[in-house]
């Protein structure tokens, strides 16, 4: 079981990953990298209780054609430093209008967090007990004054300004 | 100058708040070295040789008289009473205690200041013209575009982690001073036919291990799209850039070897289906941006009075300032004034907490408020009138920052190397100084005239020497320094990288060999108006590697 952070909420689900050629499992929910998914799209579709993992370099780009009957894309952090995701993210929610859960995973830190989901991550699968940890404490590390608009999330014109956003939690950082 | 609103403050007020809590965690062991590591570099915190080093942002090099005091005020207190301005036109502390950052912050924050993006993989610090608003050959104003990508990029939440640091130079005039085409984009200011401000772009820029050209990418950019067109490249160079090898991170190696055609197309490709997006650049915005750079009132004034003509008969001092250290105004009456920061024997750079006192007074009242830090180190007043410079001249000189050195062969730009930098491999520091002391005889500066020499303490390439006239790289080979010399090196309009003109010296050599160069070039130049670079490019580098080796 793996903890997700959703929509404020903490909930444990399961998932197996399926290795690049392996077998699909069945009666689990499955995490299927990009190329298995889509060699086998049909199968999946009709089976149900999957998610499409994208872990660099795959292309977002790929998936196009099924975005409909994807309730789920998981977009990967190798590494914190490794900052692919957020694009990834982004032109999947501003660029192709993706509707599904788009879910971070992988080695990011709590301070990236904030940053993913303007990007269009929408929940969590929380690997780093720290994150886990801080997230349950209410720790949202967020500059909440935003200076360049996205087109993933809601967020509030402040002033004249064509750029200046405030976020709609405005959940304020440690002592403001 | 750009004036925070209420948002602004917010913004920075919230960012030093979080900088403190990351502090803290660290402190806490809540957070690993490594993780810490990306969040400080993202706040320009460093672990150096001896000490953390704060590097606070100087946007576009541009501040006042109440911010260079405020940067005094950090000296004095925090640090051991002096600041180091770099090439990306910052400042740099030495000696601050990891625990009193957040408090320096919070002071800076005060006046506007903040040191968010003066390091890590995200974009960093936007340069532009040192003369900006000011320089009489200027097509328009580069700073409000600046000012425009700097609050686009801060704490952009897409391009923070991206595979390597990410730097943005923009000119506003043809003679470029702000090296854009070294940069990973370079702008030039351009006009098309029509009369409208546009830009040309340059991508993949860069020194460091790799030195490589810019290619430029646009003719013509229209300003509306400038932002759409930045973040196109920016969210290519995320995507694809390689993260395998530090080494080999930059845009510029992705430019290499995707091939310019490939990766321009890329970028247009991305570009067209953002370009209508919110990002374009409303006119009504840009207007009200460049409203906040308006020239101060400036009465035309007349040429340098009879007075001060007197007087340069007679001062050679003074002499050899109005010839180097004056930039030729839009104005007619006022003048553009380099403060440097290089004195004869000095470190390059460096500034005490009471020089930057007097340059903050000078600049309230010689200068209409307005300082810029120039990514060749020096402190420039933009808009003097030219009656005030005899007194002005005098105060500079009691402060011991009036060498008439500015373009000159004492006008070193050196990183801090093995005296404070944890990469570097050899010292650069005392080599300036020396270079500087065999040739600081005022009338032998002039006689060599235009003349730059960079230093690097390793192959990162901090003091630029790939585009160093004359360029000094130090290296360590079994234990001991030794330094490779390049020739031709050039980051203006017409960039270049430098050669290598043959095999390292000691560091007892190395200020001999410079002086070998300089000498062979003040024997086969046409006359006192070819400068080195004009000789080196006419000739090759035969003569040198003679008089440096001997006849091949």
């Amino acid at each position: 079981m793996t903890t997700i952070f959703k929509d404020g909420m903490f909930q444990e689900e399961s998932w197996t990953r399926v290795e690049p050629e392996a077998d699909l499992p069945q009666n689990r929910h499955i995490l299927v990298p990009v190329a298995t998914f889509l060699a086998h799209a049909n199968a999946l579709k009709n089976r149900g209780n999957f998610g499409v993992e994208v872990a660099p370099p795959d292309k977002v780009e790929e998936l196009a054609a099924h975005l409909d009957e994807l309730p789920l894309i998981s977009v990967v952090f190798p590494s914190f430093a490794d900052g692919r995701a957020f694009s990834a993210a982004r032109i999947l929610r501003e660029q192709m209008a993706y509707k599904g859960d788009i879910r971070a995973t992988g080695s990011y830190i709590l301070d990236q967090v904030p940053l993913a989901r303007r990007c269009g991550v929408s929940s969590f699968e929380i690997v780093k007990p720290e994150v886990l940890k801080a997230l349950k404490a209410g720790e949202w590390p967020e500059v909440t004054k935003y200076l360049q608009p996205v087109g993933t999330v809601h967020e509030i014109p402040e002033g004249t300004r064509p750029w200046a956003r405030r976020s709609v939690r405005e959940l304020p950082v440690a002592a403001e | 100058m750009y004036r925070y609103d209420e948002f602004d403050h917010s913004f920075v007020t919230q960012r030093t708040e979080q900088f403190k809590d990351q502090v803290r965690r660290r402190l806490a062991g809540e957070l690993s070295e490594d993780e810490f590591k990306p969040l400080r570099l993202m706040n320009g915190l460093y672990l150096q040789l001896h000490a953390y080093m704060l590097r606070v942002a100087i946007p576009y090099g541009t501040l006042n008289g109440r911010q260079m005091r405020k940067l005094a005020h950090i000296a004095r207190t925090y640090d051991r009473g002096y600041g180091h301005f770099t090439t990306r036109q910052n400042i740099q502390f030495n000696w601050p205690k990891l625990e009193d950052t957040p408090a320096i912050l919070e002071e800076l924050a005060e006046v506007e200041m903040h040191a968010i993006q003066t390091s890590g993989n995200c974009i960093r610090n936007v340069t532009a013209d040192h003369f900006a608003g000011a320089a009489a050959d200027e097509i328009a104003d580069p700073r409000p575009y600046a000012e425009i990508l700097r609050q686009w990029s801060s704490l952009h939440p897409e391009f923070s982690f991206l595979p390597r640091k990410f730097k943005i130079a923009i000119t506003g005039a043809p003679n470029d001073r702000a090296a854009v085409q070294v940069h990973d984009i370079g702008l030039q200011l351009t006009r098309n036919e029509a009369g409208e401000v546009g830009f040309e772009v340059f991508v993949g820029g860069g020194l460091g291990r790799t030195p490589m050209i810019g290619r430029k990418v646009r003719d013509f950019l229209p300003e509306e799209d400038l932002l759409a067109y930045s973040e196109a490249i920016l969210r290519v160079y995320n995507r694809y850039g390689r993260r395998d090898n530090k080494y080999k991170a930059r845009i510029k190696i992705l430019v290499h070897e995707t091939g310019l055609e490939e990766l321009k197309a890329d970028i247009e490709a991305e570009f067209e289906k953002i370009r209508h997006g919110v990002l374009r650049l409303p006119d009504e915005e840009v207007r009200r941006i460049e409203a906040y750079f308006a020239p101060p009132p400036l009465e035309v004034g007349s040429d340098l009075s009879a007075d001060v003509e007197a007087r340069r008969e007679t001062d050679a001092a003074f002499a050899q300032f109005l010839a180097h250290n004056l930039n030729p105004h839009r104005v007619p009456g006022y003048t553009s004034v380099t403060l440097s920061m290089k004195p004869i024997g000095g470190i390059p750079g460096d500034a005490s907490d009471d020089q930057m006192d007097v340059i903050a007074d000078l600049a309230e009242q010689f200068g209409h408020d307005e300082i810029r830090i120039s990514h060749e180190q020096n402190v420039i007043l933009p808009h003097v009138k030219l009656s005030d410079l005899p007194v002005l001249f005098d105060k500079l000189v009691a402060a011991g920052i009036a060498e008439g050195n500015a373009g000159l062969i004492t006008d070193i730009i050196a990183c801090p190397g093995m005296d404070y930098c944890a990469l570097a491999t050899a010292r650069s520091i005392p080599v300036a100084q020396r270079i500087s002391e065999r040739f600081g005889a005022a009338e032998r500066q002039a006689e060599i005239g235009e003349l730059k020499i960079k230093i690097s303490g390793c192959i990162n390439a901090c003091g630029h020497h790939h585009v160093g006239h004359i360029g000094i790289l130090g290296l360590e080979k079994k234990g001991e320094e030794f330094y490779q010399i390049t020739l031709g090196g050039s980051a203006n309009e017409n960039a270049s990288i430098g050669e290598i003109v043959g095999r390292g010296f000691s560091s007892e050599e190395v200020v001999d060999a410079v002086e070998k160069l300089v000498d062979t070039y003040m024997g086969l130049r046409t006359g006192k108006d070819e400068t080195f670079l004009e000789a080196y490019r006419r000739v090759g580098d035969e003569p040198f590697k003679e008089t440096l080796y001997g006849a091949a």
